[in-house]
């Protein structure tokens, strides 16, 4: 199952969102055949028709988009908004008793229709308001109140469950059955295509908004979407077929008036993306950034590596000296995972109960006191490696008052970075100013997913969610509808961990690296170590692309077993590349990634590097587009495509590398790397500083490796790299 | 053979075996110690915390017990304190060795001066390390119990839940108050062996340091008058049953220390 939309259209849309069609004053409200004879009511603006049909009920009759000419509820009867069902036959007998007012405000145009059965012992009123701006969005609220005190039938005042349908959502039909796709929330706050075995988004909380259900079509690639912003039933479905059958129940107390629910609907072109977009858009408008706008979360938002630290745990403390090894630790971080960004240390839990020394008392008893961890700290520093400390919300045997003062005084006695908020998904603005007060340059990391309310303040979190962090190509939506937000995959008692690794890369999200869970060893692999080299290198390198205001979930590609993300910036884009469901090579190629596998739009002058299997990626045009072709099957099922303009130019003359950029930049040098044909990781062989330089292969010890990478390095950021490929023996040979 | 012989050698073998089939007869009891006599008793045990325990196996199990032991054990027979090692005992022990941790930090934290708090002499010592407990062993010629060995004494061999018999009893330990007691305060909470504040007043280190390869610990017994409250993430106070266990991950001696834990010692019969 595979939909997804061009990037190009993206930015158009983008841009659609962000530069609005100012002052439209062309919405009209009509009725026909007249205002005292309804039938219809027609809503327009430039952009789109809303028809609606006033008989028994209220229909959507017509959805017309003006900028496609497409009535999208074409082959369709007309389809009740709200059909509200009593529990005994005979419920919705007789003619309805309508009335309408209408409500004129600048920019806006509403309509209220209140209706209600003529059969007198049905006390349902519904009361729903239509009202249509300058956008395509037609907004939606519905009303119900029970009415049955009102004396209109022999029973007595009754409490009501009605069953109720949306048939204009659940009955919608979009073209084919076969093409027609649904985006749906599903469980809590996962999102998924048709149902939960494709793959599935993560959010936020429950309580959070919801993203809009989505209907489309791929082969007419259009759709509509039903953004709840409001809504009294769960809205959760297991899979498509639940959605179309569900009847949703409401019990109401005699008079109960109930607000069910206030929803947009926007037809769209394209796929389940233009939901995304729309409900990033609303997300965003509604967020305050202010604690992402300060300094620390720009350089918080470039440490992705972190280390769990269990102080107990000999990897850091050395028994024999009574001392904690940081120097040692970190050279190990270093040749193990390729270095920590931050490490988190862990002294209290699970020894803290034991005596009442809390989590604040427990510091001055590790070795050397706080002069000693601060001299711990400070050796990190000198490494660039951050140090957070944790927070214990629920140690309050001594109280929970001056807590945040406490942790505060710690922070300062230390020096540390940051505070993890254990078993947290939220924090209090009394606790950042308490920090704030000894030291501003500090992040807040909750362990829980916070939710939008929290992540305001919080402005780090692990992604914890288990096995939905640890599939591919499972995409975490927060991460792309907030990417200021820092957020990093761990799933401590996993035993495999490799699509926690490609997750982190696919998603372009930090990683933790937990080995001692409280005691618990859960050593990585060698293999797990090296992937994760290899996605610390890249992510480092390609941070100014992965940390792009615009990153985009799930572009198109050509394949239906491939799945992209991509990460845009003016002079850069990352593409990382899942397959799903590589398996037996067979002699068909078919089954095989070879060949074109994506369309992009970028300029005629970048180029292509798959840095994650080392392979130039080449290029055919098609209709003015860069089609982007595997030449040989990549060696792993992730594949990361940077794109970027060509810079370098690099000339083999014999053993000899002839190496220039072009365009000289600032702070710039060449750095030139083999590749450990092993591992696939990069060896660092010999820097060239300035803007060109020669390079005699003998110099490079070139055994085993037989890839040459040339890279252009700005402030330890890839801005170009050529891969050259000296050949098995090549050059042995010739010796 | 004449029928006196015979009977003279009748008469032998019946004083043998009413002699074989007595049981052992020890020497007296060394002062303030109290017998467990050799024998079989039920090592049951469950994990008091659940946090680091596979690896266990690897250090203690032989039978693919994950979580629990639960089988039957031949215990020597050995005498072991009566009471928990007071500060008192302890000063004694100072006052002849010197002794001096290598890492004195909260070394006997709680004295000032060389000397205890007025009024606590008789109070287990606390603030005292697995090493500076064992320092104080050797001084006394006796050792730290196994957990075996503090089990079968807290328990006796009828597998009961508490020192004193099957029924929680909170006015039979000191389990949740502020403060250690002096030793022996609940007579009425003696083991079947008579050996008393198994369960409350401070824990107990045990003679089971090890390395998982990855960290140091040590298992600590019969909880302590400390019951840290408000969340389940706690390391658990309170009243710990004769059959729990409580991991306790080492690391720098002053952490190690604690105002809860102190020690009793044992040393074989014979």
């Amino acid at each position: 199952m595979k939909n997804k939309i061009y990037p190009i259209f993206i930015i158009i849309l983008i841009c659609t969102y962000l530069f609005p069609v100012a002052g439209n004053a062309k919405i009209q409200l009509q009725y026909l055949p007249n205002k005292d004879m309804v039938k219809y009511i027609i809503l327009e603006n430039d952009s789109v028709q809303y028809k609606l049909l006033c008989e028994k009920g209220i229909h959507l009759a017509g959805l017309l988009d003006k900028t496609t000419g497409i009535d999208l509820m074409q082959g369709n009867p007309p389809l009740l908004f709200i059909s509200v069902r009593m529990p005994w036959s005979l419920s919705d007998v007789g003619y309805q008793l309508f009335t309408f007012t209408e409500e004129q405000q600048e920019g806006r145009k509403a309509v209220t229709i209140s209706q209600q059965s003529g059969y007198v012992e049905n006390p349902i009123v519904i009361t729903q308001t239509f009202a249509l701006d300058n956008s395509a969005k037609l907004s939606w609220q519905v009303q119900l109140v029970n009415t049955s005190t009102g004396g209109r039938t022999y029973r007595d005042p009754e409490t009501v469950t009605n069953n109720i349908y949306f048939p204009v959502l659940q009955r919608f039909q979009l073209g084919k059955t076969a093409d027609m796709h649904y985006l749906l929330p599903t469980q809590n706050s996962f999102y998924c295509i048709d149902n939960a075995d494709d793959f599935i988004f993560y959010f936020t909380s429950s309580e959070d908004p919801k993203m809009p259900i989505d209907i489309y079509n791929e082969k007419s690639n259009n759709g509509v979407y039903f953004h709840f912003l409001a809504s009294k039933f769960f809205l959760n479905f297991t899979d498509k077929n639940d959605l179309i059958s569900r009847v949703f129940k409401l019990t109401q107390e005699p008079g109960q008036k109930t607000e069910l629910l206030n929803c947009l609907i926007s037809p769209h072109q394209g796929d389940w993306h233009a939901a995304f977009w729309a409900f990033k858009k609303y997300i965003r408008a509604n967020f305050d950034f202010t604690y992402y706008k300060r300094p620390i979360q720009e350089k918080y938002r470039q440490r992705f590596v972190s280390h769990f630290t269990f102080l107990y745990g000999h990897d850091i403390y050395d028994p024999k000296d009574n001392r904690f090894r940081i120097d040692e630790f970190l050279d190990e971080g270093e040749l193990n995972f390729g270095g920590y960004d931050y490490m988190l240390l862990w002294h209290d839990y699970p020894r803290m109960g034991i005596d009442n020394r809390n989590q604040f008392d427990m510091y001055s008893d590790l070795p050397g006191g706080l002069p000693g961890v601060k001299e711990m700290v400070d050796k990190a520093h000198t490494r660039d490696v951050h140090v957070y400390i944790p927070y214990k919300p629920w140690d309050i045997m001594n109280g929970r008052t001056g807590h945040f003062e406490r942790e505060a005084e710690i922070a300062k006695a230390i020096g540390s970075d940051g505070v993890f908020l254990d078993t947290m998904g939220e924090s209090d603005i009394a606790f950042r100013t308490a920090l704030d007060a000894v030291n501003p340059d500090n992040v807040f990391v909750s362990e829980g997913r916070p939710d939008l309310a929290a992540a305001e303040l919080v402005t780090g979190s692990w992604n914890q969610q288990g096995n939905a962090t640890n599939k591919m190509p499972n995409v975490d939506l927060f991460r792309f509808i907030i990417p200021e937000h820092n957020v990093h995959n761990i799933n401590r008692g996993a035993r495999d961990r490799d699509e926690l690794i490609y997750n982190a890369l696919f998603n372009g999200t930090g990683f933790i690296v937990w080995e001692d869970i409280f005691g618990e060893i859960n050593r990585y692999s060698w293999n797990e170590r090296v992937l994760i080299h290899r996605y610390s290198r890249i992510i480092h390198e390609n941070r100014d692309a992965y940390l792009t205001d615009n990153p985009m979930p799930l572009v198109t590609d050509l394949r239906a077993d491939v799945f992209v993300n991509a990460f845009p910036v003016t002079d850069k884009c990352v593409y990382p590349v899942y397959q799903l469901g590589r398996e037996e090579v067979d002699r068909s190629l078919d089954n095989r990634l070879i060949g074109p596998f994506m369309l992009v739009s970028h300029p005629d002058d970048w180029h292509y590097v798959d840095v994650w299997n080392h392979q130039t990626i080449p290029t055919v045009k098609q209709d003015g587009r860069t089609v982007l072709v595997f030449p040989e099957e990549p060696t792993d099922v992730m594949s990361c495509i940077i794109a970027m303009p060509k810079n370098l130019q690099v000339d083999k003359q014999g053993n000899t590398l002839n190496i220039k950029a072009v365009k000289p930049l600032d702070n710039s040098f060449i750095q030139i790397n083999t590749v450990n044909n092993l591992t696939m990781m990069e060896e660092e062989k010999m820097k060239i500083t300035g803007a060109s330089g020669m390079v005699d292969l003998a110099q490079l010890d070139l055994k085993f490796p037989y890839k040459v990478i040339v890279k252009l390095m700005q402030d330890s950021v890839l801005k170009d790299e050529i891969i050259v490929d000296t050949g098995w023996l090549v050059f042995d040979s010739k010796k | 053979m004449n029928r006196k012989k015979i009977f003279y050698v009748l008469i032998a073998i019946f004083i043998f075996s009413v002699y074989i089939n007595n049981d052992i007869v020890y020497s007296a009891a060394p002062k303030g110690m109290q017998l467990v006599p050799a024998g079989e008793f039920q090592f049951h045990v469950e994990y008091r915390w659940r946090e680091g325990l596979t690896l266990d196996t690897l250090v203690y199990d032989d039978h693919g017990f994950r979580y629990r032991f639960n089988e039957k054990v031949y215990v020597p027979a050995f005498y072991i304190d009566k009471t928990e090692v007071t500060n008192e005992q302890f000063k004694a022990f100072l006052d002849a060795t010197h002794y001096k941790p290598q890492w004195p930090e909260n070394f006997l934290k709680h004295w000032s001066n060389g000397m205890y708090p007025a009024g606590k002499a008789n109070h287990p010592v606390v603030w005292i390390s697995l090493e500076d407990a064992c320092a104080f062993a050797k001084w006394a010629g006796k050792r730290l119990p196994s957990e075996q060995e503090w089990q079968k004494a807290a328990q006796g061999t009828d597998g009961r839940d508490w020192p004193w018999g099957n029924v929680y009893d909170p006015n039979k330990a000191n389990i949740d108050s502020d403060d250690t007691q002096a030793v022996g305060s609940y007579p009425q909470g003696a083991s079947p062996y008579g050996c008393l504040d198994m369960t409350g007043n401070v824990w107990e280190w045990t003679d089971s340091f090890a390395s998982d390869g990855y960290h140091y610990f040590s298992w600590i017994r019969g909880g302590s008058y400390f019951f840290a409250k408000g969340s389940l993430w706690y390391m658990q106070g309170g009243p710990i049953a004769n059959y729990q266990r409580t991991k306790y991950w080492y690391m720098t001696p002053a952490l190690n220390r604690s105002s809860s834990i102190g020690f009793r010692c044992v040393k074989d019969a014979k």
